[in-house]
C-alpha cells in the first residue's frame, strides 16, 4: 500500500479528531475526505485497528468505536467496570449490564421498519419492570430446567439479591419530595441512572431524569446498526457462546477426571 | 367492486382514538366530562402549536385543564386535572408512559390486529431535551385526525381543496370561516414539513428505507414536485389578488380581513419553506444512492432486540455473564483522556493541515499543496543504515534500541522531522520494498531504501521484501529525551 504525506496527514488529523470528539458529523472536510480518498480511508482504519478500535461511517457521521476484545483503550463503560471490580462489587456491574442490554432491546427496531415509536423513549418505571421481570424469568427458567445455563444461573441470583431484594424502588429527593434518582443511592431507579450513564456520557441517549424518561438518540441507532444488524457479528458471538460453553464443559470434565 | 369493509381497518382506528378519548380514568368528579376536557384541551393544544406557541409541557397542559374545568364550572381538584392529564398522555398506570392499544379487525389481512397509539407526542425540536429543557407535547397524527374529522373534513380533502376553498370563503367576504380554513391550512403544511423532516433522519439514518418504502411513499420525480407547488404557489397569488381589493367589499370587517391576510402570508412562507426541504430531500435521495451502491443489497434482518436478546440470552442466558460485556463494548468510543502514543508526533501536523485548509479557502491559487522542506539526506541515511543493516542481518529492529544510543545521538535523530514520519509509516501500514524510479509524492519509505542502496549496495538485497511493525506489549517505550514516545515497536521482515 502506497501513499503520500498529505494522505497520510490527513489520516492522522482524523484519526486524532475521532480520538478527540468520538462522533464527528459527515460534513466536515476530513470526513469527507475518509469517504473519497481509499488511502486516507485505510490509513485511518489501521490506526484504529493497531488500538483496537474501529471506525465507520454512516450517512451523517463518522464513529470511532472499541472493538469487542484487544481494545487498548479505556472508554467510558470499562471504567464503569473498573468501579465494580471486586468479587463483591461484581455483581453491580453484571446489573448494569443487563440494564443496558434491555435498554437497548426496548429501543431498538428492525432495519427496515419504520416506526417511530421506539424513539420516544422508556421510563425508567418500564424499564424496572422489565428488569424485574426478565430476572424472575431467569430464576424461574433455572426451577423448571436444572441444566439451564449453570454460571449463568449463579450469576443471576447474585444480581437477583441485589435487585429484588436489597434495592427499594426509589428514594425521594429531600428537596421536593419528587422521586430522584441521581443524588439517591440504593435504589433500582437510581441504578438504572448509572448503569446508562456511559450511553448517556457518550451522547448516545438523553436522560431526561426529571420526567423519568431515557430516550435514545440518532447516533445510538447508527451503532446498533452497524454493530447488531450485522451477519458477521453475530455469527461471532454465537461461535464465542460456543467456544464458551465447550471450554466449560472441557473444565468440568478435566476436574471430574482430577477427583 | 366496492364492498362495504373497504378501509374498515383505517375507519376503526379513527373511531377508536375517538371513543377512547379520556376513557378508562377514575378523576372522581370530572368522570362523566372527561372526554369532553381531554377533546378541549387537545384543541388547546392544536392551537399553540399553530401559533408556534411551546408552552405545551406537561404542566402547561395542567394549567390548559385548569382552565378548561374553570370554564366549564366544575370542581377544581388539582389530582384530578394531574390525573386526567396523564391519562391523555399515556395509557394505563402512567409511571409506565405506555402507548393506548386496542385490537382492531383489518380487514385486508383478514385477522384482528393490535393498534398502537398516542394523542400526544413529545416535538422533539421544541423540547430542548439537549438542554435539559422538559418535554414539549403535540398532537400526534391520530389526535389531528380526530380534530379534522371533527370539523366534517375528510382525509382525502388535500392542500390544494383547502387553498380553493379559502379562496372562495374570501370572494363571498366570509372572512370569519376563511381564517379557520387559513388554521387548517397552516396545519396541514406543518403537517407536511414535519413529514418531510422525518423523511430525512428517515433515509439518513437507514438508506435503505429509499427503496423499501418508495412504493409507500409514491415518489414523485422532481418535475412533478416542481410542477404541483408552483400551482400551489399560483393559487396563493391568486388569493392575495383580493387583499388589494379589500376596499371592494361592503358591510365587511376590513380589520378581519386585515388579519386574514396577515395569517395568509404565514402560510404561503411555510409553504415555500415546504417546497424547499421536499426538492432538497429529492436531491438527497439522489446523493444516497450516488453514495451507497450496496444498499441495494444490504438486507441485513438482523437486530439487537429479536437476535442478540429475545432470541439467544433472554431465552439461554449465556455460559458465562462476562460475555455480555463482550457484546456491549463495542458500543462505546475511547475516553477522552486517553493519550496516544503518537499523539505528539502527530499534534504538529494535525496543526498545519487545519492552517493549509483555511488558508487554501483564502488564496486558492497562491497555496502550495505541501510545504517545502529541506532534508538533510546525508544525516538521514547516516542514521538509517544501522536499522537496515539490523533488518537485514537480524530481521528485526526493535524501536527501543534507540533509547541505549548517547544524547547526542538522540539529537541528532530528532534533528531530521522525516525520521519520526518514518517510523509512522512503517507502524501504520506494511511495505513491500522495491526500487522505483523517484517522482513527486512517492513513499518515502520507498525513497529511503532507494537512495539507501545507492549509497550501499549490499542493501539491494532487501528488495522484494515486505516489512511489518509488531507492538512489542510489555517492553519499555522509546523514549527520544522526552521529546518523541512511542509504544515499543519492532519493525520485520516478513517470514517468506
Amino acid at each position: 500500500m502506497a501513499f503520500n504525506q498529505e494522505q497520510l496527514e490527513k489520516g492522522a488529523a482524523l484519526f486524532f479528531k475521532l480520538l478527540d470528539e468520538q462522533i464527528i458529523s459527515a460534513s466536515e472536510p476530513l470526513a469527507e475526505k475518509y469517504r473519497s480518498d481509499s488511502e486516507v480511508h485505510n490509513i485511518v482504519n489501521t490506526m484504529a485497528a493497531e488500538a483496537g478500535l474501529k471506525v465507520f461511517a454512516t450517512a451523517r457521521n463518522v464513529h470511532l468505536i472499541s472493538k469487542a476484545r484487544g481494545s487498548s483503550f479505556a472508554n467510558s463503560y470499562t471504567q464503569m467496570k473498573s468501579k465494580y471490580s471486586g468479587l463483591k462489587r461484581k455483581r453491580y456491574f453484571y446489573l448494569a449490564n443487563i440494564i443496558i442490554s434491555i435498554f437497548l432491546a426496548e429501543v431498538d427496531k428492525e432495519s427496515h421498519v419504520r416506526i417511530r415509536w421506539e424513539e420516544e423513549g422508556v421510563s425508567y418505571h418500564r424499564l424496572s419492570d422489565l428488569v424485574t421481570s426478565t430476572l424472575e424469568s431467569w430464576q424461574q427458567r433455572k426451577k423448571e430446567d436444572d441444566s439451564f445455563a449453570e454460571q449463568w444461573s449463579i450469576a443471576v441470583e447474585e444480581v437477583a439479591e441485589l435487585w429484588l431484594t436489597e434495592f427499594n424502588e426509589y428514594k425521594l429527593s429531600q428537596v421536593d419530595e419528587t422521586i430522584d434518582v441521581t443524588r439517591t443511592r440504593g435504589n433500582r431507579l437510581s441504578f438504572i441512572n448509572t448503569a446508562l450513564k456511559p450511553l448517556t456520557e457518550q451522547g448516545l441517549i438523553i436522560d431526561q431524569s426529571d420526567e423519568l424518561k431515557l430516550i435514545p438518540r440518532p447516533q445510538l441507532y447508527e451503532r446498533l446498526d452497524e454493530i447488531y444488524h450485522d451477519q458477521k457479528r453475530y455469527n461471532q458471538f454465537m461461535d464465542l457462546i460456543r467456544e464458551t460453553r465447550s471450554k466449560i464443559e472441557q473444565e468440568e470434565n478435566n476436574d471430574a477426571q482430577t477427583e | 367492486m366496492d364492498r362495504a369493509n373497504t378501509g374498515l381497518h383505517e375507519r376503526l382506528k379513527k373511531t377508536t382514538a375517538i371513543s377512547q378519548l379520556g376513557q378508562g380514568m377514575d378523576v372522581g368528579a370530572l368522570n362523566d366530562y372527561s372526554h369532553q376536557i381531554a377533546l378541549y384541551l387537545l384543541l388547546k393544544v392544536f392551537k399553540r402549536e399553530i401559533n408556534n406557541n411551546s408552552q405545551r409541557q406537561r404542566r402547561d397542559l395542567i394549567s390548559m385543564t385548569t382552565a378548561v374545568v374553570k370554564e366549564m364550572k366544575l370542581p377544581i381538584n388539582l389530582e384530578e386535572i394531574e390525573r386526567l392529564v396523564d391519562g391523555v398522555l399515556y395509557s394505563g398506570d402512567p409511571k409506565q408512559q405506555s402507548y393506548f392499544t386496542a385490537r382492531i379487525y383489518d380487514e385486508k389481512a383478514g385477522e384482528i390486529r393490535e393498534f398502537k397509539y398516542r394523542y400526544l407526542i413529545p416535538d422533539r425540536e421544541a423540547s430542548n431535551w439537549q438542554e435539559g429543557g422538559s418535554t414539549v407535547y403535540m398532537l400526534s397524527e391520530t389526535a389531528q385526525e380526530i380534530i379534522f374529522i371533527t370539523r366534517e373534513i375528510l382525509e382525502e380533502f388535500g392542500f390544494d381543496l383547502e387553498q380553493f376553498y379559502t379562496l372562495q370563503l374570501i370572494k363571498n367576504g366570509n372572512f370569519t370561516e376563511a381564517k379557520s380554513s387559513v388554521s387548517n391550512l397552516i396545519a396541514r403544511v406543518r403537517n407536511l414539513i414535519k413529514k418531510e423532516k422525518d423523511w430525512r433522519e428517515d433515509i439518513l439514518r437507514n438508506p435503505g428505507l429509499i427503496f423499501s418504502a418508495y412504493k409507500e411513499r409514491k415518489r414523485r420525480t422532481e418535475a412533478e414536485v416542481r410542477e404541483q407547488f408552483k400551482d400551489e404557489k399560483k393559487v396563493f397569488n391568486d388569493i392575495f389578488v383580493w387583499q388589494d381589493r379589500l376596499d371592494t367589499f361592503e358591510n365587511v370587517n376590513r380589520k378581519e380581513g386585515e388579519l386574514l391576510f396577515e395569517e395568509l402570508e404565514r402560510a404561503r412562507s411555510l409553504h415555500d419553506r415546504l417546497a424547499e426541504l421536499t426538492i432538497s430531500n429529492l436531491s438527497l435521495e439522489l446523493q444516497i444512492r450516488r453514495d451507497n451502491p450496496d444498499i441495494f443489497w444490504k438486507t441485513s434482518r438482523l437486530s439487537f432486540k429479536k437476535d442478540f436478546w429475545q432470541n439467544t440470552i433472554l431465552q439461554e442466558g449465556l455460559p458465562r455473564m462476562e460475555l455480555l460485556e463482550e457484546m456491549l463494548n463495542p458500543l462505546f468510543s475511547p475516553a477522552q483522556d486517553f493519550i496516544f502514543p503518537l499523539a505528539w508526533a502527530w499534534s504538529e501536523q494535525q496543526l498545519y493541515s487545519y492552517l493549509e485548509e483555511s488558508e487554501a479557502e483564502l488564496e486558492e491559487f497562491e497555496v502550495e499543496a505541501a510545504p517545502k522542506r529541506e532534508f538533510d539526506w546525508e544525516l538521514i541515511l547516516d542514521l538509517w543504515q544501522d536499522v537496515f543493516r539490523e533488518l537485514k542481518e537480524e530481521g528485526e529492529f526493535n524501536l527501543n534500541q534507540l533509547n541505549q544510543l548517547p544524547p547526542a545521538e538522540k539529537e541528532r535523530w530528532l534533528s531530521q522531522e522525516i525520521n519520526l514520519e518514518l517510523f509512522m509509516m512503517f507502524i501504520i501500514t506494511d511495505i513491500k520494498l522495491r526500487l522505483v524510479e523517484e517522482y513527486p509524492g512517492l513513499d518515502e519509505r520507498l525513497l529511503l531504501f532507494k537512495r539507501l542502496t545507492e549509497k550501499n549496495e549490499e542493501f539491494a538485497e532487501l528488495a522484494g521484501k515486505r516489512v511489518k511493525a509488531e507492538l512489542n506489549a510489555g517492553a519499555e517505550k522509546l523514549n527520544l529525551l522526552d521529546q518523541f514516545i512511542i509504544s515499543p515497536y519492532k519493525i520485520y521482515l516478513e517470514a517468506e
